[in-house]
């Protein structure tokens, strides 16, 4: 009975700040605004009233709104514009969550190992920069790679020094400044960058916790090192690895500001078509029914990893090679 | 932390960010101190005292403005000459502060909306006529701002700023000074201009560029916009927001479509940037003070708004938000021929007849967005 009533201020949490958010994506997701039906009734005096539906009259032009069902949102979400965005978004996600994987897993290896030292200080400076606020982080990125930025001054600066290096490079069409920014790699930078730590922290946390007798026992039977990483390491490390894959994918398929600010808005993702939903455009239904779209896709694709692991959890042991 | 310390590895770590850190930032710090000493040359700030301060009434008006958009002191003197407090509140966006007023829950005497947002609260019927009686100062308000289309009997809405898009450009990188949108499609600046990433007054700029009108909702005017703005996309850098302002300072383009204020902004940072209105026409803008339909305090809003309009606050007001002011006299008390020297506040009147302002487009707002987003989601 007890622990019943604690579970009361969560429920109610969950009912007012996710249940019903949700509700009403889905209800703005699946109407339109209309102007409400009235009929114009010539007087006499040839001035027009107004006779509204239920019945009462105005002089003015009715201009109110009101909010039909309707699945014309849905027909304008399929137009190939909007596709094309969100397999634009799901591409760049899945190369950030690729490149997040490569970088972080040895970097959590390398963490976990015997030989390295002080791996709490390490993982600290790791994480250290994501104290700051990611906005932040993001607009460092842009004054270091920007065309006026620090990259580019430095190199400016190389070549001023080495005119031999400046005219090779000239010819080679090499401009004197170069543009890093305002395209899909610098996005795809951003990202990385903005979302490493979140690969490494759950598959730094699982490979710790694997028990070292096991390697030891790999060993002591004739293992080389490679294999017992094959066949206890990495089997034992994939749950943290399909944690981390969704911590980096999930946000990565849904961000808005890093394309805009490391695109420039040149590579918009469907992230800004939804923000400029609800912001410049303010049509708050399309936006409903567009960010209805992306959480079907991310709930395909949560569903999709859940099975891996649960397949992972009746054979225990997973050959990958 | 003391074994860190000791630590050799640590202290030339140290060194070594403390390299980094000069290289980047150490070398471009004696510019900025020349701009310092520029500053601190010009001209007092414009100063405006309370005249018979009475005590505190204890009568209150709520005023809704933009962000950053008032000299606060301007305040404190309205409180002590008429002994009515103002409560301040600020807005970020037309629609944030439509949403406030049309659901009706909160109620504020002076709001600052701009032109399209005033005719669709005029449409609505969620502003109410001012007396002009009351506000003798509106003598003050040069005509050729007032009967806009978005208010044109001059009913419910005193300009209170007023601005244009048009071309910043650095005057070292532009081969000559640019005076028509046609820079925006010339080669010469492949990747040296910026666009602005907001359907609507992009789109608006196209139209004029093509020849049509910039509230144009016919569908040949759009796709010929729409059109434009695909062939010119390999010639811009980036589609930016606010970042334009910083990007322009350091000089990251030659070119960028920016509004006046923002202009202003930058010019005042940089010496080498200039602003201009192009000949063809471009967006005039206005944030007007308006009274809500259910304002409590009519006759405070009143005082308030005529408050404004004295040359001496409109002028102290100006010094510290710098976007032109269509105050005839306090433009005069101010310094007219400092003002009218600026780019900003003086485009020439042919350019300026051919300016218009946004109009309430209603639902085909949604037909800028979709042209818009098929333009930038082109890969």
């Amino acid at each position: 009975m007890r622990s019943k009533a604690l579970t009361v201020p969560f429920v109610l949490w969950a009912m007012i700040f996710i249940v019903v958010p949700l509700v009403m994506i889905v209800w703005y997701g699946v109407t339109v605004e209309e102007p409400v039906p009235y009929t114009e009734i010539v007087m006499e005096d040839g001035s027009v009233i107004y006779e509204l539906e239920d019945g009462s009259h105005t002089t003015e032009k009715p201009w109110q709104k009101r909010a039909v069902v309707s699945l014309d949102n849905f027909k304008r979400m399929l137009e190939p514009t909007y596709l094309r965005l969100l397999l634009r978004s799901l591409k760049v996600a899945v190369i950030t969550t690729i490149i997040c994987l490569l970088l972080g897993y040895p970097v959590a290896l390398i963490l976990t190992g015997r030989d390295f030292k002080r791996p709490a200080l390490w993982l600290m400076l790791l994480i250290l920069p994501m104290w700051m606020n990611f906005l932040l982080r993001t607009y460092s990125w842009m004054s270091i790679l920007e065309n006026s930025g620090i990259l580019n001054s430095w190199i400016t600066m190389l070549r001023e020094a080495i005119p031999a290096l400046d005219e090779w490079l000239l010819s080679k069409g090499v401009r004197r400044r170069i543009i890093f920014l305002y395209n899909e790699n610098a996005v795809i930078l951003g990202m990385v960058y903005n979302y490493l730590s979140f690969m490494i922290m759950p598959i730094y946390t699982v490979i710790e916790k694997i028990d070292k007798s096991m390697l030891e026992a790999a060993a002591d039977l004739g293992a080389s090192p490679a294999k017992s990483f094959l066949r206890v390491t990495l089997p034992y490390s994939l749950p943290g690895v399909l944690e981390g894959i969704t911590m980096v994918f999930v946000p990565a398929v849904t961000t808005f500001v890093i394309s805009q600010l490391m695109g420039g808005g040149k590579v918009p993702l469907i992230g800004d078509i939804i923000q400029n939903q609800f912001g410049k455009s303010s049509d708050w239904h399309f936006g409903a029914t567009l960010s209805l779209l992306v959480m079907v896709v991310v709930l395909a694709f949560m569903g999709a990893l859940n099975n891996i692991d649960k397949e992972d959890e009746q054979t225990k042991e997973v050959r990958i090679f | 932390m003391k074994t860190i310390l000791k630590k050799k590895g640590f202290w030339i770590l140290l060194a070594v960010i403390a390299v980094f850190v000069y290289l980047a930032f150490g070398g471009s710090g004696e510019p900025a101190d020349d701009a310092d000493v520029i500053e601190e040359e010009e001209s007092e700030p414009f100063v405006v005292m309370p005249e018979n301060p009475v005590k505190m009434t204890g009568e209150t008006i709520s005023v809704y403005n933009w962000g950053d958009y008032i000299d606060s002191e301007v305040i404190d003197v309205f409180e002590a000459e008429t002994g009515i407090k103002v409560i301040y509140e600020t807005f970020e966006t037309n629609e944030d502060m439509y949403a406030k007023i049309a659901m009706g829950g909160s109620s504020y005497d002076v709001i600052i909306p701009s032109d399209y947002m005033i005719e669709r609260m005029i449409q609505e019927e969620l502003l109410q006529p001012v007396n002009w009686n009351n506000v003798p100062n509106v003598k003050n308000i040069d005509p050729r701002f007032t009967h806009e289309s978005y208010d044109p009997e001059f009913k419910y809405s005193v300009p209170y700023t007023w601005g244009t898009m048009g071309l910043l450009y650095n005057t070292e990188t532009v081969l000559e000074a640019p005076d028509s949108w046609e820079i925006l499609l010339d080669d010469e600046y492949k990747m040296d201009m910026f666009m602005l990433n907001a359907p609507r007054d992009t789109m608006a700029i196209a139209l004029v560029m093509a020849g049509h009108d910039l509230n144009s909702i016919e569908p040949g005017d759009l796709a010929d916009a729409k059109k434009l703005l695909i062939d010119q996309k390999p010639l811009v850098l980036a589609y930016v927001v606010d970042e334009v302002k910083d990007k322009m300072i350091a000089g990251e383009a030659s070119v960028a479509l920016v509004w006046s204020g923002d202009a202003t902004f930058c010019m005042s940072e940089s010496d080498t940037l200039n602003y201009v209105v192009p000949r063809e026409g471009s967006n005039i803008f206005y944030d007007s003070m308006c009274i809500p339909h259910n304002a409590r305090n009519v006759s405070g809003a009143e005082k308030f708004i005529d408050f404004m309009c004295r040359a001496d606050v409109a002028a102290a007001n100006y010094d510290y938000v710098g976007y032109a002011i269509p105050n005839t006299a306090a433009i005069e008390l101010w310094g007219a021929e400092e003002y009218n020297a600026s780019p900003v506040n003086n485009p020439p009147q042919e350019t300026l007849d051919k300016c218009q302002v946004f109009r309430y487009l209603g639902d085909n707002t949604k037909l800028y967005d979709q042209i818009w987003t098929e333009i930038i989601s082109e890969f």
